[in-house]
């Protein structure tokens, strides 16, 4: 009996440890600062006329906003909640317009964001 | 006798399971430590980011292997508006009351282009990478009619309160 409950509590504090550590990687401000830099970054290497289709489907599952990605004259944000919220700057002299699906979300169903480049 | 082995057995079982406990916390503070100061660090981009400029002002002053003049002397002047870069960022109050986040200096055909922060410069090559601007070097060979021509591209990235813990 006393292995059993042994066992059972190796098993519970395992789970514990693999969720704190699974939680910590998908914190909404490391999602933020990671997905502006990865889209400042491909902003930066693309060429007028580009269509950049990123799949962000685990940064916007944490979303709760209308808009989370938006574009301000050279600096893209990133906010997914009202607390939080990361802004990253390209060097790029582009228009870039985050597109808007037919659902009206910018996230399509493969969890896709897409942005045209001009 | 009997009672005596008994004793014993559950005092090793004691000591197992304190054995056990201590173990575990060990663990736990470790992978706690290790996962917290793991994702305390912020993602450092800027080697990439010097690198995808330095390719811009490459792709920009030559023209499939072959040195665009007109470019280069429209650059000497303002290589942002010749190449189509914004080397203002204010994503950060803090980067509003700087120069620049950026250094551009091309050395090619005998003529020198600078853009930028140039008090960077004084970083390159220095052992150190933590807080400290990130340099990349680029040296590249284009055809200026039956000649060779280098050219050397040195980018320089600032963003230290982005890219580095500070």
């Amino acid at each position: 009996m006393s292995n059993v409950v042994f066992i059972l509590l190796v098993i519970l504090f395992f789970s514990i440890l693999l969720t704190f550590v699974v939680k910590q990687s998908s914190k909404e401000y490391i999602l933020e600062e990671q997905s502006a830099k990865k889209i400042a970054l491909a902003i930066d290497a693309a060429n007028p006329g580009t269509q950049i289709y990123l799949n962000l489907a685990k940064v916007l599952e944490k979303n709760v906003r209308e808009e989370p990605i938006t574009i301000q004259g050279n600096i893209v944000y990133v906010k997914l909640t009202e607390k939080t919220g990361y802004g990253y700057a390209f060097f790029n002299n582009v228009n870039v317009e985050v597109v808007k699906q037919g659902n009206g979300k910018i996230m399509d169903e493969n969890g896709g964001v897409l942005f045209r480049v001009r | 006798m009997m009672i005596n082995l008994k004793i014993n057995r559950k005092g090793d079982e004691r000591v197992l399971s304190m054995y056990w406990f201590i173990l575990f916390i060990i663990v736990a503070v470790a992978i706690v430590s290790a996962v917290l100061i793991f994702y305390s660090y912020l993602l450092d981009v800027r080697s990439t980011e010097a690198g995808i400029l330095s390719d811009r002002v490459a792709d920009c002053l030559s023209d499939n292997g072959i040195l665009n003049e007109g470019k280069l002397d429209e650059a000497v002047n303002n290589i942002e508006g010749a190449c189509n870069l914004i080397l203002k960022d204010e994503s950060k109050e803090k980067y509003s009351s700087m120069k620049s986040q950026y250094y551009i200096k091309v050395e090619a055909n005998g003529k020198l282009i600078e853009s930028g922060d140039r008090d960077f410069l004084a970083y390159c090559g220095q052992s150190s990478k933590v807080n400290i601007p990130v340099c990349f070097e680029k040296k590249l060979f284009v055809l200026n009619g039956n000649d060779f021509v280098p050219i050397k591209i040195t980018t320089v990235v600032r963003k230290v309160e982005q890219n580095a813990k500070g």
